[in-house]
């Protein structure tokens, strides 16, 4: 099975699940883009905003869990982006990576 | 003595705290606080008795005492724990996560409790590791960033101002806020921590966290706690700090803790259950009424 993008009622969405396109409130404002993984902020934020739909990735859960890991490894980048060169920075975020992603278990 | 901070070339004008807060925080300044006039500060304000029972809950460590009314956990807690637990109830109180101010969504004032709390239970567990207060180091790592709450609730124009530098030059928010102000949330922090007469600890972790091993003579083992509890909440990404760039972890610091990076894994793995409770600490003391 190919992934493939199904909209969702906002109260049916879960935290874990990723969106499937951008999502944007009806004042045009970006609420989430494509990619990102729901979590519980963004979940409340979502249900809140009055929206009647919310696009979601459907796919196999290794499919998914390879999603997660990217969109998680890019966002501990960006969060270490000034500690590139930095061993004992590096060190931290190898630990947080592997805790994040349950590798260490 | 702490130095005054120099705005414009005069001494900046601090906040005062008022209403019922002001009261709770000088009844346990007081040398022996009495739990009677604490409750009846509690019976005047509601929300205030409600963010205090909750802290309650949160700072112990044995949550058998769940179950009480206010006036039963003042008289429940040991002096100590319930000095902490009030203080941490009237900081709250007058910091409060709505209404948000002028910077509305760039600040997320919720967001930013999470992050505190978050930094609170982690604090909590790893004090309980190595045989410090486990309450006084949740108040502490609750506390550590009321600094910056106040540049957003008391100073907002420049806090304004402090998160468009931190945007267009990609810095760390506490660098930011020195550029513009002149001063970070540390030093304002600490300096009206002691204006509200928040314990001689409190201030120093406020003032210290983010550089434990940099004063003369280094900062006390709490407030090296709270460092790298810091650094882990915000490695988790649990609520938002208020800018997405890690500070440096101190090595001489985690050393000093006799922390390793084997046991600061075990602590991330025990935190899992705890940082559900920060969430929940900051919905159910910061919904509206």
């Amino acid at each position: 099975m190919l992934k493939r993008v199904v909209v969702f009622s906002p109260n049916a969405v879960t935290v874990g699940q990723v969106l499937g396109r951008e999502v944007r409130d009806s004042d045009d404002t970006l609420l989430a883009p494509a990619g990102r993984v729901v979590d519980q902020p963004l979940l409340d934020r979502l249900r809140a905003s009055g929206l009647k739909g919310v696009p979601v990735i459907v796919a196999p859960d290794s499919m998914i869990l390879a999603i997660r890991k990217a969109y998680l490894e890019a966002s501990l980048d960006h969060l270490f982006r000034h500690w590139r060169f930095s061993p004992g920075m590096r060190r931290l975020r190898a630990m947080l990576s592997e805790h994040r992603t349950g590798t260490n278990r | 003595m702490l130095q005054p901070i120099i705005s414009r070339g005069r001494p900046l004008n601090l906040p005062i705290p008022t209403g019922a807060a002001s009261r709770l925080l000088e009844c346990i300044g007081a040398a022996v606080p009495s739990p009677w006039s604490l409750v009846s500060i509690l019976d005047d304000d509601p929300l205030l008795a409600r963010r205090f029972h909750r802290l309650a809950i949160s700072t112990l460590v044995d949550g058998a005492r769940r179950g009480g009314s206010v006036g039963e956990v003042v008289m429940a807690l040991e002096p100590d724990v319930l000095r902490q637990v009030a203080t941490a109830a009237a900081v709250m109180h007058l910091l409060p996560a709505s209404p948000s101010g002028l910077t509305g969504e760039q600040f997320d004032r919720f967001r930013f409790w999470e992050h505190s709390a978050a930094v609170g239970v982690l604090s909590r567990l790893m004090a309980r590791n190595i045989g410090l207060d486990p309450s006084q180091a949740f108040v502490g790592g609750l506390l550590h960033d009321m600094g910056r709450l106040v540049l957003d609730v008391h100073f907002p124009r420049e806090f304004s101002a402090v998160l468009q530098y931190q945007l267009r030059h990609d810095t760390w928010i506490r660098d930011a806020e020195a550029a513009v102000l002149g001063y970070d949330h540390c030093m304002i922090g600490e300096q009206v921590a002691s204006a509200w007469g928040l314990s001689t600890q409190l201030v120093e972790i406020i003032g210290t966290h983010h550089q434990p091993e940099r004063t003369d003579p280094p900062a006390s083992q709490l407030a090296a706690v709270i460092h790298v509890a810091d650094i882990l909440a915000r490695g988790l990404q649990v609520g938002y700090p208020g800018d997405d760039a890690i500070p440096m972890l101190s090595e001489p610091t985690l050393r000093r803790l006799r922390f390793n990076w084997s046991q600061l894994r075990d602590c991330l793995s025990e935190a899992e259950q705890s940082l559900h409770e920060a969430r929940l600490l900051v919905q159910e003391t910061m919904r509206p009424e």
